[in-house]
């Protein structure tokens, strides 16, 4: 039972990550990102193949070796930096455009990326997916016992807590304060001197790092991967927990990440299924979230916990307010 | 040349709902992502009718396309226009929301397997070099015709002219008097019914899953995006050369699973080059 807790509580945090990378791009800078599921993939493929140990698999007769054995840590750097790599790729074309047509590409590319790793089987080994992958110092403690299980919740907490620390801070720095300017306006921004696509790049280089990091954790939480685990569903998972959580509160993101994968997504777990139906009380909860998803936008469209607003003291304490 | 043979078949049933969804980005100015799944639901509710029902195909293709027309105007009263004042990328939020809901709802009631109506099997007539059954040339027919009849009242009735007026400048158009809240359920109605004809044709010659419309809408930004958001001429080429690459890419067993990459490779490369489709875009986007 204990080590059951653990699992969901490291899985959650993974989520929460995702949520606060989705905050640093939609809700710091206006950045519309429908490919976190995509972003979620590079890392955990990335890590898969890094960390699992060497194995060879025949395929039409020829023999291919996936997996490299490599230590976690270079895993996890390798993941972030491939994520990264990926959000500069597609920024370059999407944004100096409307916001619209980063959504679009986005999109794409998450559902293209999975039909890669559905596809190269070489190295990805398709829909049977990557296992044994190896969790932190699995050398000294073995998999599926009570102290790995302790260390990897004790890793992504400590993850999580970094990024949420590094994500408060940038919202308060000078940088912070002009990403809230373009996504407020754009134009006026770049009138004031300020270089828009480069600010923008950044920021969504940094949500492919957040994303990535979340990508290896959960390849190293789950051990087992495959496509299937990357539906676009969770990219829409991800924006309700953010609209709903608050979107520019880095408090409102993990709160929404927990309340929603959390109690709505873990919790079902418990309820029984109903025969002859396998796919309905799955389905159900999604379409509870994508009702409350729009119920929020309309009544209370800047969350539980909205985006607090910052006083400027100098020049007379002007309040500024969204 | 079979590749050729597909690839017009897939270009001319992806014409009639790129066409009606740059029609709808043009007058609401945002990219619908539900109007896959709109096209998804109504193939299912042709499926529900007919097959469950067991209701002649035409009459349950017909009901079927008057309850998306319905169903389109209650998106738009519900969820669309309340928050229009929000701007275009919490419409998109929504719209996405709204995606998820009616892809899980056909998932929960029809379940994730294919499925396939229940009309006589066809074999394939020879045509020069193509092989296609009456159905695919009867919809083929009926898509261009489709598009033409939406192109005529576009530019010749009046409702057309409200749209066209309403898109270009929504203030002015109230000002001069046009009905614009009219115009959008105008809009609403014959989008999602022409989505619903689309997603009835794609049932027809492919079969039919929750994910089918999710998919065809990739394949339908992939092509508004080549031919300009907007421009309706735009829209109808851009369904043909994405129809017809992505078609013609099966050549190369290895890029046969990839038919999607190669749509959006193509819409990629127009990005980067020519940010604003082969055609140009509409004012606004």
């Amino acid at each position: 039972m204990i080590s059951f807790i653990i699992g969901i509580v490291t899985v959650v945090a993974i989520y929460c990550i995702l949520v606060l990378a989705l905050n640093i791009r939609w809700g710091y800078c206006g950045l519309l990102d429908f490919g976190v599921a995509g972003f979620f993939l590079i890392g955990a493929y990335t890590a898969a193949i890094l960390i699992s140990a060497p194995s060879e698999s025949y395929l039409f007769g020829v023999r291919h070796t996936a997996g490299y054995g490599l230590s976690w840590f270079i895993g996890l750097i390798a993941s972030a930096v491939a994520s990264g790599s990926l959000a500069f790729l597609i920024g370059i074309p999407t944004l100096r455009l409307r916001g619209d047509y980063l959504a679009i590409v986005t999109i794409g590319m998450a559902e293209i990326l999975r039909y890669i790793v559905i596809n190269e089987k070489w190295m990805t080994r398709g829909v049977q997916g990557i296992r044994d992958i190896k969790r932190p110092f699995e050398s000294f403690f073995p998999a599926a016992s009570l102290p790995s299980d302790i260390i990897l919740l004790a890793l992504t907490l400590a993850i999580l807590a970094l990024f949420f620390i590094i994500a408060s801070r940038l919202f308060v720095s000078p940088f912070g304060r002009v990403l809230r300017a373009i996504r407020e306006d754009e134009v006026v921004t770049s009138f004031l001197g300020k270089p828009v696509p480069r600010f923008k790049m950044l920021t969504f280089v940094l949500g492919g790092i957040y994303m990535g990091v979340a990508g290896a954790l959960f390849a190293m939480y789950v051990t087992a991967i495959e496509p299937y685990q990357f539906i676009p569903t969770y990219t829409f998972l991800m924006w309700g927990c953010l609209i709903i959580g608050g979107s520019g509160n880095n408090r409102g993101a993990i709160l929404g990440g927990a309340l929603i994968m959390g109690l709505f997504i873990q919790a079902t777990r418990f309820l029984p299924s109903i025969p002859g139906q396998p796919q309905l009380i799955p389905a159900l909860r999604y379409i509870a979230v994508g009702i409350l998803l729009i119920v929020v936008l309309r009544l209370r469209p800047r969350g539980l916990l909205p985006e607090k607003t910052i006083k400027i003291e100098e020049g007379g304490g002007v309040d500024a307010k969204r | 040349m079979i590749y050729l043979g597909f690839g017009i078949i897939a270009g001319a049933v992806l014409a009639l709902p790129s066409l009606t969804l740059s029609l709808l980005c043009r007058n609401c100015k945002f990219f619908n992502l539900a109007y896959g799944d709109q096209m998804g639901l109504a193939a299912y509710l042709v499926l529900f009718l007919n097959v469950s029902l067991g209701l002649n195909f035409l009459i349950s293709v017909l009901l079927s396309l008057i309850i998306s027309a319905i169903l389109g105007v209650i998106f738009y009263w519900v969820i669309f226009k309340p928050l229009r004042r929000h701007g275009p990328l919490v419409l998109l939020i929504a719209s996405l929301g709204l995606a998820f809901i009616i892809h899980n709802s056909e998932l929960a009631i029809w379940g994730p397997n294919p499925q396939k109506y229940n009309i006589p099997f066809e074999t394939g007539l020879r045509l020069g070099p193509f092989i296609m059954t009456p159905i695919q040339l009867l919809l083929i027919g009926l898509s261009f015709a489709l598009t033409g009849g939406i192109f005529a009242m576009v530019r010749y009735t009046g409702i057309g002219r409200a749209m066209r007026a309403t898109a270009d400048n929504l203030e002015l158009a109230k000002i001069r008097g046009v009905n614009t809240e009219r115009t959008f359920i105008w809009t609403w109605v014959i989008c999602s019914a022409t989505a619903g004809l689309g997603g009835i044709f794609l049932a027809l010659i492919t079969t039919l899953t929750p994910w089918t419309g999710f998919i065809t809408l990739l394949f339908l930004f992939s092509a508004l995006i080549l031919g300009g958001v907007g421009n309706l001429v735009g829209a109808l080429v851009g369904a043909m050369i994405i129809g017809l690459a992505s078609e013609c890419a099966g050549i190369l067993p290895v890029l046969a699973p990839y038919k999607i990459a190669v749509a959006f490779a193509i819409m990629f490369v127009c990005l980067l080059f020519r940010p604003s489709g082969i055609l140009g875009k509409e004012r606004g986007f």
